[in-house]
């Protein structure tokens, strides 16, 4: 559970800079830029999960809740840049220019005005990103062994593969409930917001 | 005191082939309200956003107030800018918009609410200060624009097309109550505009650009009526300068323009041209009709009439070239009839037929008009 909104936080943090670099730059390569971080996701999980296992094992990460989130922000990083690139980009540069022709740095004018605006839809990311991470139990599997770092759908499904099958299915309704409570919070935060900004 | 001196400044955009901006130069006067005309593409908003510290320069410099700003952020020119699209903050109150820029100053809260208060008073925003911008009109927005904008009390005003996207009605009423509150301000102001009707009506003076460059800068009046080229008479004024091709000849000293087969009398200027073609550039209200024949007026042919309430719209062919000219209401103008023309004398403009360069008073004359 903890590591699902790690893995959301942190992807988010690491992903909003690249996406608003995206949105507002444009650098040179910036459209090859974006395929190639889509490419990332072309690599099957599988035959990335291994290598990874043996790496962690060198680097003393493996085993621990660091494995996990690693290559589930790995993975769920190139959706959180081009989804929060396109936010940002529906965000007008003149707000961000105005901004500073009223006194705000750079920094100001992003804080205090872009960010705000771009709650919504950085929420409705971090969302994706957890469900993400919360249906990803391959890896999780792989790259974990002690209960204490496993993410909680992988350590469930393990403990169910050795009960009954009644457990079987309460169990896989029991995995529904986080998700469902952690997207009914998050909708009614996002309808409040987008309601009041969009017309 | 705010005079703004802009020195030789170039800008060319990554992946652009002409400089959107090329070497211009102008000065501002403090307190003066500029405009800068242009058709679209014609580089006065790159200028407007130079000034305002939003694009950066090339080459050139700019200073504000006797300082420096050529490389200054926005926040340390003590400007305030209204932008086309308002840009006003949608998840603030109207109160919180007007109060953005004096917050980011750090005054204190009686300041700020005091001061919030008489600009909405202003602009007449005060029944929604409480409101979010995505409950008012375009028009109400663009009020909060400007009251954002005039709350700093700034140095300097610049304002990118703010009335472009109203509705024709309220344009005309903000125009007039642009001007009079930016004469109270009393911020040197540089307005940009394609519409030479808001440049003719709200600036001291008018500066009309084309492909980047600076072609005329003088007073509404000048620019409309010695415009500097066959470009600007032709932008300016509605309908357009009226340009005619003739022929510059001199016989015993006195020099005349024959445009066809009649006799115009032309400065003395015009004798280096002899021999060659020239245009002839007079304005519609500058020409008047004759429904007979007089003997020193030019014959023509009516084509069109425009009734257009308080005149008449004729547009007229000499021999094969059309000119379009006012009259009143009751002129006999009948389509394909004949009328006779006069153009005012001292009405009658001279342009270059290839550069389009007015041939007259020197350059001097015509900035200092």
């Amino acid at each position: 559970m903890r590591n699902s909104l790690v893995v959301g936080l942190l992807s988010l943090v690491l992903g909003a800079p690249a996406g608003y670099a995206l949105a507002r730059f444009p650098f040179r390569g910036r459209d090859s830029f974006k395929v190639l971080i889509l490419s990332t996701r072309a690599f099957p999980i599988v035959i990335l999960s291994i290598p990874l296992a043996v790496t962690f094992i060198r680097w003393g990460l493996y085993d621990t809740i660091w494995a996990v989130v690693l290559a589930h922000t790995a993975l769920a990083l190139p959706t959180t840049i081009l989804v929060t690139s396109s936010i940002f980009v529906g965000v007008p540069k003149d707000l961000e220019e105005a901004a500073e022709t009223l006194g705000c740095t750079p920094f100001g004018a992003f804080w205090r005005v872009v960010l705000p605006l771009a709650l919504p839809g950085l929420a409705a990311a971090a969302i994706f990103t957890f469900v993400l991470s919360w249906n990803e139990v391959f890896a999780a599997t792989i790259l974990t062994i002690s209960t204490r770092s496993r993410t909680l759908p992988a350590l469930v499904l393990a403990q169910l593969n050795n009960s009954p099958l009644p457990f079987h299915f309460a169990g896989g309704f029991a995995l529904v409930v986080p998700s469902l409570i952690f997207i009914l919070l998050m909708r009614r935060y996002l309808l409040n917001m987008w309601g009041r900004v969009t017309k | 005191m705010a005079e703004i001196l802009i020195q030789n400044i170039t800008k060319t955009y990554a992946g652009g082939k002409q400089p959107a901006v090329n070497d211009v130069n102008l000065t501002i006067r403090d307190g003066e309200f500029m405009v800068l005309l242009g058709p679209s593409g014609c580089g006065k908003t790159t200028l407007l956003r130079m000034i305002a510290g939003l694009e950066y320069t090339d080459a050139g410099q700019i200073s504000i107030g006797g300082r420096d700003v050529t490389d200054l952020p926005p926040r340390k020119r003590q400007i305030a800018m209204v932008f086309q699209s308002y840009a006003v903050f949608p998840h603030q109150t109207v109160f919180e918009n007007i109060a953005f820029g004096l917050r980011m100053r750090k005054e204190r809260d009686a300041d700020v609410k005091r001061k919030v208060e008489r600009s909405a008073a202003l602009l007449q925003l005060e029944p929604y200060v409480e409101r979010y911008p995505a409950q008012l009109s375009g028009g109400q927005r663009q009020r909060v624009a400007v009251a954002r904008a005039i709350v700093m009390e700034p140095k300097v005003l610049l304002m990118d097309e703010p009335l472009s996207n109203l509705d024709a009605l309220l344009r005309l009423h903000f125009r007039a109550d642009l001007k009079k509150l930016v004469q109270d301000l009393k911020a040197t102001t540089i307005y940009v505009t394609h519409d030479q009707v808001e440049a003719l009506s709200l600036g001291d003076r008018i500066a009309v650009m084309r492909q980047g460059e600076v072609i005329q800068c003088s007073s509404p009046m000048a620019v409309y009526d010695r415009p500097a080229t066959e470009f600007v008479g032709s932008f300016i004024g509605n309908p357009p300068m009226n340009f005619l091709r003739g022929r510059v000849e001199r016989t015993n000293g006195h020099v005349h323009v024959t445009l066809h087969e009649h006799v115009l009398t032309a400065p003395p200027e015009l004798a280096q041209h002899a021999g060659r073609d020239v245009l002839i550039g007079i304005r519609a209200e500058n020409i008047e009709a004759e429904a007979r024949e007089t003997p020193d007026n030019l014959p023509a042919r009516t084509e069109v009439v425009e009734p257009l309430g308080s005149h008449l719209l004729v547009t007229a062919a000499i021999g094969d070239q059309r000119l379009k000219l006012l009259t009143r209401t009751d002129f006999p103008a009948q389509p394909d009839g004949p009328l006779w023309l006069r153009p005012e004398p001292d009405k009658l403009r001279w342009f270059e037929v290839d550069t389009g360069r007015e041939i007259g008073p020197t350059p001097q004359q015509r900035t200092e008009a």
